[in-house]
């Protein structure tokens, strides 16, 4: 017996008042959303050198994060609105079934290629009320939390959770790290990220104000842009330095 | 079913199901009359059955082994009224409610499910009780389901591919439709000394909404001490 045919037994009481679950997202993802579209940091000078602290230390964190999509590209996929395959063990589900569920992604191994098969790197869990199966896919709508449980990346530990509501285009998450320690020190740091499939934003504060950073891969590594209320810069990231085109 | 049944002191007796004791179906059952005038009598039910298939011993001992996290309970309570309307005749309503549940484990290939499934049900039973001759009672009774409603709360987790695990849990209440499920029987009942034969024909018997609608024999041997 699988687990999907377990809830399809259970998906007979379809019209049943659902009792628990993750319920009401505690933050505001519009909001959060209206913040990336208008930056209110201003570059200059004196910002500057703040700023790229700033970019460095995201930078990390986005590291982090392709790591875990390298072994697992189904979590970027489900991020970016694309509806995540989980092979055949969905094949007993014949008809949509929506129900409270989670998939637990072990952190990696050793060797950063492969996941480390005792969970004893710690893992990544998705949680969601609406978790859909529908033609031997799964898929995650709407809002959903994400949990890193003392998940061991490398040398970095990463403990802490993100509220997400995925859309169709990509993903909002508001970012609460309890711990995050290792190259890079954070310790109750609270970030926001919009994940699409071409790029991950995260909102920078530097003095109170906003600007926006967009990461992604290219052939020649992690480039970044910084994007203010007066203007936007790319960005050269190597390992030992942040480089932009102020 | 083979029953005993010991009065304890006045007005109170409990009693077992022997045949169902006998292959792991533990089973109590408590009755206290507690309130007694001419005519009329009230009391009041209390039961309980436990079943593990740990103990169900007619089943192989690794399948006894593989089910052995599940239990099954049922407690049943009932308020009984009685009149005895003349020395042949009597007079009976029940108004009982009945809990079961089903929870525990089960686990298959690299699958683990957990939870329970269970009912609440509250019920009426009438029944016309009649003496025709010296230790011989004819039973006119049925069974008229008021409410009932089941639910499911499981849990259930599995190994989507290495390194991944999906899970769920759901837990859900529905109403059953039970309108015109009533059950309907007539028994004939033989009395010599404690020794009591019941044979019964029983139509329309039911296990939540599903109705037999054909008519079902049943014999019952029991003691009363």
């Amino acid at each position: 017996m699988k687990i999907f045919f377990v809830l399809l037994i259970a998906a007979v009481f379809a019209t049943c008042e659902k009792e628990e679950g993750i319920g009401e997202p505690p933050v505001d993802f519009n909001g959060i959303k209206a913040s990336f579209s208008s930056p209110t940091g201003v570059y200059d000078q004196s910002t500057e050198k703040l700023l790229m602290k700033e970019i460095e230390e995201l930078s990390h964190l986005y590291e982090v994060f392709e790591k875990i999509y390298n072994i697992y590209p189904d979590l970027k996929k489900l991020l970016s609105g694309a509806a995540s395959q989980v092979s055949g063990a969905l094949s007993t589900v014949s008809s949509p079934l929506t129900t409270y569920g989670y998939i637990k992604y072990s952190c990696p191994g050793a060797d950063m290629k492969n996941p480390a098969l005792d969970f004893k790197k710690g893992m990544v869990k998705i949680e969601s009320d609406e978790l859909k199966i529908e033609n031997n896919t799964v898929s995650f709508n709407g809002y959903l939390k994400m949990l890193f449980e003392e998940c061991l990346i490398e040398g970095d530990l990463l403990k802490g959770v993100s509220h997400i509501l995925v859309e169709s285009d990509g993903a909002v998450l508001d970012f609460e790290l309890e711990d995050f320690t290792g190259e890079t020190l954070f310790a109750d740091f609270r970030v926001s990220m919009i994940v699409s499939a071409e790029k991950t934003s995260f909102l920078a504060y530097v003095g109170g104000y906003s600007f926006v950073v967009d990461f992604s891969y290219s052939s020649d590594g992690i480039t970044a842009s910084i994007k203010a209320s007066n203007g936007q810069w790319s960005c050269e990231i190597t390992q030992d330095s942040v480089k932009c085109d102020f | 079913m083979i029953r005993a049944e010991y009065g304890i002191y006045k007005d109170a007796e409990i009693g077992t199901n022997a045949a169902h004791d006998a292959i792991g179906v533990v089973n109590l059952y408590g009755k206290y009359m507690f309130y007694s005038t001419g005519d009329f009598s009230f009391s009041a039910n209390l039961g309980l059955k436990w079943f593990n298939p740990k103990n169900f011993w007619i089943l192989s001992a690794e399948k006894r082994d593989e089910l052995s996290a599940v239990n099954v309970y049922m407690i049943p309570v009932a308020l009984t009224g009685s009149y005895v309307a003349a020395d042949w005749i009597g007079l009976h309503l029940r108004l009982g409610y009945t809990f079961s549940t089903v929870d525990g484990a089960l686990s298959e290939g690299d699958a683990l499910a957990e939870g329970g499934v269970g009912g609440h049900e509250v019920f009426l039973q009438p029944a016309l009780t009649m003496y025709p001759l010296e230790g011989v009672a004819v039973i006119l009774g049925a069974q008229l389901p008021v409410y009932s409603g089941v639910y499911v709360n499981t849990y259930a987790e599995t190994e989507v591919y290495p390194g991944v695990v999906a899970g769920g849990k759901v837990k859900e209440f529905q109403k059953l439709d039970v309108k015109e499920m009533n059950t309907l029987y007539l028994a004939v009942q033989l009395c010599w000394g404690s020794l009591n034969l019941r044979l019964t024909a029983t139509k329309g018997l039911r296990f939540f909404n599903e109705h037999i609608k054909t008519v079902l024999p049943g014999a019952e041997v029991f003691w009363r001490f």
